[in-house]
């Protein structure tokens, strides 16, 4: 029974770590950047819409099938703009990262429009986000936005940045750019709700929280902090309902999160 | 005179031989004998003392005998050497015989003399006449033997019958022959004469001879009358070989005829030699008669041995009357006839080459005749003479097989008088077909030079006229492949297979030419060119494909280049369809397509590997990386050694292409053998190699395959930075993997600037953003163990942070007054002592808010922060045990007061540092740990949230 038990919490531990947060966006509506990624399209919405990029199917798990054909269709294709770029975002959804940035240095050296080479830029920036490669990675998101300062992506990915490292002012800043103006978007406005919760800005956190669609809030990184913004304002039941109506991501880290959270609210709400 | 003396001794030797031993023939010993008789009588009448007329008579006679001997012997000796070389001339040989003769005349002469008028004068005269006749040219006969007659009156007389006869045979041999005649009729009259038979031939002839026929014909039949008692010589022999000739001179060659058929028994070969006689006399219908009838008694009597004969007179007959129809009729029997003959001996073909000889001269006439005829007048000849002649050959050919090239020749000459020329060069051309048979080169040359001269008439038909041409080329230097002729045969026969396109046999032409004629060699190689040319316009690739084998075999040793030229073509012409085929988009089909060029047997390495190189190129097209690497393989074991390096900046291309297809792994592969091979060339492609290896080994992760290169070819490249960004690449790959242990590794075995610098700065920053304790101990001990000033400082801070947290723990864990009584100054002292801590905590740790370490400084200055905030916090709070209400009315503003102050201090900590924090946008470890909300961090550090772009903004 010893032998058996690091067993386990070894494979718990792996199965956890596979886990990703899914961001998928099903109502195209709520996902302003979609013109710009497919990476938060949902299935229904990949296999509904037609599009001329195979690199669709990489979204839809078929990466490797997919990176042969663009093999077959070097000759034919391989002078189309996202050539390289698509193949580079096909190794990326499967972690090759190294092979993923081989390629999007590819695309950025044989492109010759700036808007490519911001989409390689943005796409290396975040490679390196990857690597916990900050700085790098804020150089290529800003060489990304200073040559396509119309995408909308790069600017977001800087949001994260920035909100990774507590530069709440420059994420709020960023987003509120005219880029986003008129477009309603799930994790725009979460990051915006996060911002000026952590700068401590319940009322702006509150009206951003508000613009989220409210079945967004299962999302466990949208719940926790939706719930901590509760806390703050001292609605304990309705962080409580929160977290509890929460889909589990499985992500070791957000898990923690919420069990602290879970944690605060249960001590507040004995205490109350 | 070596010579002479052996000749002499050689000489007496076959003397001294014969004289021993050597055996006597019956005629000499007869001889002998005859002439030791008439010497010995000679002897003893020359030794009677007393002589008169009979014994000098006699001595005459014995002198004539003794003349008689001698000129036997001169006649024989004559006889004997007249054929032999050194023949001297008949006068040298019957010297002897002149001189005894002379001795005879004389004593005769002296016994005329001596005896005038004796009655044995008429017999001496008669002698000395004979011996003048039969042994001299003297003139003494005529007169000596009229002298003889004219002494003896008895017409009875034998002496006057002999001197009368020999006085007509003296006349007849003198073609006297009316004189001879009177002699003759007097002859015949002497019935006891046993030769009276001779006599009336003789007369036969001296009457035919003055034309006096009816009596030529009656003497001679009288002789063969008479010749048939037994009482004369027979001599009907002599008279049936004659007497025809005696009829047709008189006109009556059939009587002749009659004559033969009606007393000889066995008469075709006198009906022949009649016949001839009869036809040299213009009998042209009596000829035919006798000729018939002599067929007739040979069939009749089945006497075959005449045939041969028969058929011959027949010949010469209708030849002598140009009756050529007739005699070519004839000669198919003649031809059959000598075919039978040589299975059946009863018949006999003596005269077969007298037939092939008349047969010669009459068709070797007729065509003659024929081709002046059509030189006056193309069409003056009937087809019938041209047939004739033909046939002539043809039985010629039959008859005469040896010699049938020549007859062929003459056929074919006949044709070609005519101007049947089509007919004549098929003839020519069945001569030297002939010739070869029977290896006689001078018909052959003969016919082709014919052949030649009439190809070169251009009288033919175009197609006919190159067709012999070919063939009489051909057979020329089949017969003679190294003459002068050949010579300039072998190029023109080339161009006519060259321009009908005949490569097979041109190029034999070529091979024989240049086997015969190789100083010819650069022409050789202009003609080989030529079909090359063909080749290359016809598309032939087998062909192009057998003849760079064979050139470089060595065949007309064209240079490497031309070869090679030739090869490049070949695979120009090979590839072309396959090439076409992949920029139609069907690349498979044509990979496979350069697959089986490959594999084909016929082409050569050059051609091989080239095709090879295509189907890698095609399957690198279909994204097929792993084949076209394989077929690169098997391309490059076919290439030369200059190949492959001229073909280096191809692989390199190739290269390029493989790992732009997402192979790696094979590019690296194609890098590391060529950097490898060509590590010497120390140039750009080297250069460029080893940029490729790095990357794809950094690609796919392999760091030690990237080291591999860096170690093995960095001596091989021409841009020492080259190496320098080999090994940061290789640097900031374990660095962006976080890989402590590859990290620590590769900066061991590179241990100089700037990797081990980077390698601190790494470390620093890794001991700080990474939570993995073991990780954090390994980073330290790595630290510690580098003793460099800089990691000693950086050691320094993180300690003197420990000890800062620590203490300042401490301190946030020390109550301000903890007693149960509140005494006012008691208070003050302990607050004072409180606030003096934290001065003293400050003072000794406020540096660290300044440390070179960035995620240090923050840490600290969030902890001085937080030390100054709980100060504040702890100071407002403060309701010492044992105050009353009324002090506590005055304390709790004092404190707010005073707590204001370090709160104030704190947020002033706070606000800096966000403000530096922001202005510098700093990422660092600290500035994440700042943030959280009820001390949770933010959910958003859990993983980075941001997105890929796929696409730009559709318009």
């Amino acid at each position: 029974m010893k032998t058996l038990t690091p067993i386990l919490i070894l494979f718990l531990l792996a199965s956890c770590a596979t886990q990703r947060l899914d961001r998928k966006i099903d109502d195209a509506g709520w996902d302003s950047l979609a013109d710009e990624s497919y990476l938060r399209w949902g299935e229904k919405r990949l296999q509904s819409t037609k599009t001329e990029h195979e690199v669709t199917k990489c979204y839809q798990g078929k990466a490797r099938e997919t990176l042969v054909q663009y093999k077959k269709d070097y000759l034919t294709k391989g002078q189309q703009t996202y050539y390289w770029l698509h193949i580079g975002n096909c190794y990326f959804v499967q972690n090759l990262w190294s092979k993923a940035e081989f390629f999007y240095r590819l695309s950025l050296d044989e492109a010759k429009a700036p808007e490519v080479k911001s989409i390689a830029l943005n796409n290396l920036g975040l490679l390196h986000f990857k690597y916990e490669q900050w700085e790098k990675g804020k150089e290529y998101l800003k060489q990304a936005i200073a040559l396509a300062p119309n995408y909308k992506i790069p600017r977001y990915n800087i949001s994260q940045l920035y909100l990774q490292f507590g530069i709440y002012d420059k994420a709020i800043e960023v987003l509120n750019a005219g880029a986003f103006s008129g477009h309603k978007d799930i994790d725009v406005y979460f990051s915006l709700a996060n911002a000026y919760l952590y700068k401590g800005d319940l009322k702006n956190a509150a009206q951003y929280f508000k613009l989220i669609p409210p079945e967004q809030f299962k999302r466990e990184d949208i719940a926790a902090t939706y719930a901590l913004y509760l806390i703050r304002t001292g609605k304990m039941k309705q962080a409580k309902k929160v977290m509890d109506e929460r889909d589990r991501s499985g992500v070791l880290e957000i898990t923690a999160i919420s069990q602290k959270i879970e944690k605060i609210l249960s001590q507040r709400m004995k205490a109350e | 005179m070596k010579t002479i003396l052996l000749f002499l001794l050689f000489s007496n030797l076959c003397f001294i031989g014969a004289a021993l031993g050597a055996p006597m023939s019956p005629k000499q010993k007869r001889w002998n004998q005859l002439m030791k008789l008439v010497n010995q009588e000679m002897k003893i009448l020359e030794n009677t003392r007393r002589k008169g007329v009979d014994l000098h008579y006699r001595m005459l006679e014995l002198h004539s005998e003794k003349l008689k001997l001698i000129h036997e012997k001169n006649n024989n000796e004559f006889l004997a050497k007249s054929k032999l070389p050194g023949f001297k001339g008949k006068d040298f040989y019957f010297g002897e015989t002149r001189k005894y003769y002379q001795l005879s005349r004389e004593f005769g002469f002296k016994i005329l003399s001596d005896y005038p008028t004796n009655p044995r004068r008429a017999e001496v005269l008669f002698a000395m006449a004979l011996n003048a006749r039969d042994y001299a040219k003297d003139t003494i006969t005529e007169k000596f033997l009229l002298e003889a007659i004219s002494l003896v009156k008895d017409p009875h007389s034998s002496l006057r019958h002999h001197a009368q006869t020999a006085l007509a045979d003296f006349y007849y041999n003198e073609k006297r022959y009316q004189e001879a005649v009177v002699y003759y009729e007097r002859s015949i009259s002497k019935k006891e004469d046993e030769w009276r038979t001779k006599h009336f031939l003789n007369l036969s002839w001296c009457y035919l001879k003055v034309h006096e026929f009816e009596k030529a014909i009656k003497s001679i039949k009288a002789a063969f009358a008479l010749s048939k008692n037994p009482s004369y010589v027979d001599i009907s022999d002599q008279v049936l070989d004659n007497i025809g000739s005696f009829y047709v001179y008189a006109g009556r060659p059939l009587e002749g005829m009659e004559f033969y058929l009606k007393n000889v028994k066995d008469p075709v070969s006198y009906l022949l030699s009649m016949a001839y006689k009869a036809s040299d006399k213009g009998h042209e219908k009596e000829t035919e008669a006798i000729l018939a009838s002599a067929q007739r008694v040979s069939e009749k009597n089945k006497t075959y041995k005449y045939q041969e004969d028969i058929f011959h007179a027949y010949l010469d007959y209708y030849r002598t009357y140009n009756r050529f129809a007739d005699h070519e009729r004839v000669t198919r029997s003649v031809v059959a006839y000598y075919k039978k003959a040589a299975t059946q001996k009863n018949l006999k073909s003596e005269r077969r080459d007298d037939a092939v000889e008349k047969l010669r001269s009459i068709a070797g006439y007729l065509q003659v005749k024929l081709s002046k005829d059509v030189k006056q007048d193309s069409s003056n000849f009937k087809k019938e003479e041209l047939d004739l002649v033909l046939n002539f050959f043809a039985h010629l050919i039959a008859l005469d097989p040896n010699k049938k090239a020549e007859y062929l020749y003459f056929r074919a000459e006949t044709y070609y008088s005519v101007q049947r020329f089509k007919d004549a060069a098929q003839h020519y051309v069945e001569t030297v077909r002939e010739a070869r048979k029977i290896k006689n080169a001078e018909h052959a040359r003969k016919a082709l030079n014919s052949l030649l001269a009439l190809t070169g008439m251009e009288v033919l038909e175009k197609s006919d006229n190159k067709k012999y041409l070919i063939y009489t080329y051909t057979e020329h230097l089949s017969w003679w492949p190294k003459d002068e002729k050949s010579e300039q045969i072998y190029p023109k026969l080339f161009e006519i297979y060259h321009e009908v396109k005949d490569d097979k046999k041109a190029t034999e032409v070529l091979a024989l030419y240049n086997k015969h004629y190789p100083q010819h060699l650069k022409a050789q190689q202009d003609l080989m060119t030529k079909i090359l040319d063909q080749f290359i316009e016809a598309k032939a690739t087998a062909k192009l494909a057998h003849w760079i084998e064979e050139f470089q075999g060595g065949f007309l040793k064209f240079p490497r280049k031309t070869i090679e030229k030739t090869e490049i073509i070949l695979g120009n012409i090979l590839f072309v369809q396959y090439q076409d085929m992949a920029k139609k988009g069907s690349r498979l089909e044509a990979a496979k397509g350069f697959e089986k060029i490959y594999t084909n047997k016929l082409y050569s390495d050059k051609v091989k590997y080239q095709s090879a190189l295509f189907a890698a190129q095609a399957y690198l097209e279909l994204g097929e990386t792993v084949k076209s690497y394989n077929w690169q393989a098997l391309a490059y074991a076919r290439m030369t050694e200059e190949e492959k390096f001229a073909r280096r900046e191809d692989h390199l291309k190739m290269t390029e292409r493989t790992y732009k297809l997402q192979d790696f792994v094979t590019a690296y592969k194609i890098s590391d053998f060529i950097l490898n091979k060509y590590c010497s060339k120390k140039d750009n492609t080297q250069s460029r190699f080893y940029e490729i290896g790095i990357m794809t080994a950094l690609v796919e992760e392999k760091t030690k395959d990237a080291e591999y290169i860096v170690e093995r070819y960095s001596k091989c490249i021409n841009k020492p930075e080259l190496k320098d960004n080999a090994l940061a690449q290789i640097y900031h790959f374990h660095e962006k993997k976080a890989d402590f242990f590859g990290l620590r590794s590769f900066v061991q075995r590179h241990k100089v600037e700037p990797y081990t610098g980077f390698f601190r700065h790494t470390l620093q920053k890794w001991f700080w953003e990474k939570s993995d304790p073991n990780l954090k101990s390994q980073i330290n001990s790595e630290l510690v163990g580098m003793k460099h000033p800089q990691t000693i400082a950086w050691l320094n801070e993180m300690s003197l942070m420990k000890a800062a947290q620590t203490d300042a723990k401490e301190f946030m864990a020390a109550a301000v007054w903890s007693k149960p009584k509140f005494d006012g100054e008691v208070f003050n002292k302990s607050l004072e002592e409180y606030l003096l801590k934290l001065q003293t905590l400050k003072q000794k740790y406020h540096g660290l808010t300044e440390a070179t370490q960035l995620d240090l400084a923050i840490t600290s200055t969030r902890l001085f922060s937080g030390v100054y905030m709980h100060v504040g916090l702890t100071i407002s709070a403060l309701r010492p045990a044992g105050m009353d209400d009324a002090t506590y009315k005055d304390f709790k503003p004092a404190m707010s007061q005073l707590s204001g102050q370090f709160v104030q201090v704190s947020r002033q900590y706070d606000v800096s540092l966000d403000k530096a924090l922001k202005e510098k946008e700093t990422l660092a470890w600290g500035s994440r740990s700042i943030a959280s909300v009820e001390e949770v961090e933010n959910p958003v550090f859990s993983f980075f949230t941001g997105l890929t772009m796929d696409k730009g903004r559709e318009k």
